[in-house]
């Protein structure tokens, strides 16, 4: 037998319905597919970026806080550690290196973030795509998206990147807290991170205590940039990168580190909590979405049903010509399948844009570049539905086997 | 030579149910013999049980009692999946209101009852629907059948009646729908077509014009034939 003409003839005699239960479905499978790609982009982004911090430390207060600020620098005032905790740790033979991280002042948007070039550099991992490194004070590094170029001259503000604007414009509060008398001078761009790195300005962090009047660390020595720093005269910093010779070493650190006055952490264990919560999230949003989508579709097998009957006489019809039962409940069923289908697939590729979309928006917001993909949990949840339906299609297609056809073909 | 074989009807009753769930009979036949290759026509008022009679002699509707039988088989006892087999190879039919699927072509509709049998149609089906709307005097194949004229439509109905070369056409009120003149052709078509392929041909009709073309008439009313001339 061959269905298909007379599914083809179905779909065509219902297609703004048809058209409105595929739109219908792909919306409510775009929920699922969409928290499900964007959560995992999320994830894998924020792990990448954490990748450079291998060990923080900050004064106590939130852990989440220290990581939020300082390594997706969403701007938060943070209690500075004493200097004598840098001092100790630039000593430590257990230190490989370590790159204090001050905050404070803004440029057009762009956080400056006062550091090492040993940071700059992560470690020694990165190369100026464009101009060199800072040299001396006042001069900066800019991260790869900040609208700066190599030779502008630019003056700090005070404060913090408000969340919602836009970095690359300075708004009024900018202008009045400028640090008038502190130039930076563009000498260098980093190559892109996908992080909020890539809308820092760094600089040296002998600059950014200038600024604020806390000396350059160096005592008697104002060309001299990076550790080894004057023991009597440092100040402190909001929080400081360390990077261990080893993993016992970094244990070691973290815990010597968690008592007196500071709060160490390994950036993973607080992502690992927030992957926790997110995953909840995730998982009551998916839980959600799966539930409306069984909503969506028993409306539509509702649907489908009353279309079947009201086509009562059309498959009678089929009946006397010669068609068997299970010719007409196939008719039935590939046509229900197919409109399902259609919807579970649109869904899939709304999901993905969806989350593209987001993408874009949390990039926008956050500086994080996230590259949503669909991975086999999204094909398994679309297969899951798209099997689902065509169980409940079954039962749409079952109904016409009782048909009479004789009855429905006088009515 | 026809492969039309002898149907009898025997013993047959159709019950139905009333709106208070009372059974009664829609169709009584003590007996009641078609010859191969005869035309008969069923006359009588609307409800007298001509449909039925029709959806009896094809196996759409199984008698509460009696038996359909068609040369040695008797269709009663087939289960219904043969019964459709054998529907499908054997039985044309033509309705009233032509009942064609209005989003296919012409072409499609007359090819329909071959696709319930096999997925690929043989070509030489496509080329004998071709020559039978040709006969039909249909020129607009590759036309959706919801915009053919009523005339045409009954034409693609019974070119999709014949289409499988039945022995047993049955056409249920074929020219009710019909104007006058038109009504004179598609009489005309349905007894030459049938005589061709020596067809049992049996008429449900109000139309004195086509029922004075068949070789006998059947008079029914409540379900019975009354007499026949």
């Amino acid at each position: 037998m061959n269905p298909f003409p007379m599914v083809l003839a179905d779909l065509r005699a219902m297609r703004v319905g048809a058209l409105m239960t595929i739109i219908l479905i792909g919306l409510a499978v775009m929920i699922g597919i969409g928290v499900g790609a964007q959560e995992r982009a999320l994830r894998q982004s924020s792990a990448r970026t954490a990748g450079d911090f291998p060990l923080l430390i900050g004064a106590p207060g939130s852990q989440t806080q220290l990581v939020l600020t300082t390594i997706y620098l969403q701007a938060e005032a943070l209690p500075l550690i004493d200097g004598a905790i840098l001092r100790k740790l630039t000593q430590d033979t257990r230190v490989a290196a370590i790159a204090p991280l001050a905050y404070g002042d803004i440029v057009k948007g762009y956080p400056i973030v006062g550091t090492t070039l040993d940071f700059v550099t992560r470690w020694g991992r990165l190369a100026p795509i464009e101009g060199r490194l800072f040299e001396r004070e006042n001069e900066a590094v800019v991260g790869a998206m900040v609208d700066l170029h190599i030779g502008d001259i630019v003056a700090p503000s005070h404060g913090v990147v408000s969340s919602g604007r836009r970095a690359g414009i300075a708004g009024d509060e900018e202008a009045g807290h400028r640090h008038q008398e502190a130039k930076l001078s563009v000498v260098g761009r980093l190559p892109r991170l996908d992080s909020p790195w890539d809308r820092a300005i760094l600089v040296p962090v002998e600059s950014v205590w200038e600024v604020h009047g806390l000396g350059n660390g160096h005592e008697g020595r104002a060309d001299h940039l990076g550790p080894p720093f004057d023991m009597t005269s440092l100040p402190g910093a909001p929080a400081l990168v360390v990077k261990p010779k080893t993993i016992a070493d970094a244990y070691q650190l973290r815990a010597e580190f968690r008592q007196g006055g500071t709060m160490a952490l390994f950036p993973a264990e607080v992502l690992t909590s927030l992957y926790a919560s997110l995953g909840d999230i995730r998982d009551l949003l998916v839980i959600a979405s799966a539930m409306n989508n069984v909503v969506v579709l028993l409306a539509i097998l509702l649907l489908l049903v009353t279309l079947t009957s009201l086509r009562r006489k059309r498959y009678a019809v089929l009946r006397a010509l010669g068609a068997t039962r299970i010719y007409v409940a196939v008719v039935v069923w590939l046509g229900a399948t197919i409109l399902t289908t259609a919807g579970c697939l649109l869904g899939v590729g709304l999901g993905w844009l969806a989350a593209q979309v987001l993408s874009h928006v949390i990039e926008a917001q956050t500086g994080l570049v996230l590259h949503p993909a669909l991975g086999p949990q999204e094909a398994m949840l679309a297969f899951a539905m798209g099997a689902i339906a065509a169980v409940f299609a079954l039962v749409v297609a079952a109904a016409t086997m009782g048909n009479s056809g004789s009855n429905a073909l006088r009515s | 030579m026809t492969n039309a074989k002898p149907l009898r009807l025997r013993s047959v009753v159709v019950e139905r149910q009333d709106a208070v769930g009372a059974a009664f009979n829609t169709l009584a036949i003590a007996d009641l013999r078609l010859a191969p290759g005869t035309k008969t026509g069923l006359a009588g008022a609307s409800g007298a049980g001509k449909s039925t009679l029709l959806d009896v002699a094809c196996g759409l509707l199984s008698p509460a009692w009696g038996d359909v039988i068609w040369g040695d088989i008797n269709l009663s006892r087939m289960p219904e999946s043969a019964r459709d087999r054998w529907r499908r190879e054997t039985v044309g039919i033509v309705f009233q209101d032509f009942n064609l699927v209005p989003e296919l072509s012409a072409l499609e509709n007359i090819l329909l009852p071959a696709r319930f049998g096999s997925f690929r149609l043989k070509p030489s089906l496509r080329d004998k629907a071709s020559e039978l709307a040709a006969r039909m005097g249909l020129h607009h194949l590759t036309r959706r059948a919801a915009v053919l004229s009523r005339g045409e439509q009954q034409r693609v109905a019974i070119a999709r009646a014949l289409i499988l070369d039945p022995v047993l056409i049955l056409a249920d009120e074929p020219t009710a729908s019909l104007d006058v003149s038109t009504a004179a052709d598609v009489s005309a078509l349905l007894i030459a077509e049938a005589a061709e392929r020596g067809a049992t041909l049996l008429v449900a009709s109000h139309d004195s014009l086509l029922l004075n073309r068949m070789d006998f008439v059947l008079h029914m009313s409540a379900g019975r034939v009354d007499r026949h001339t």
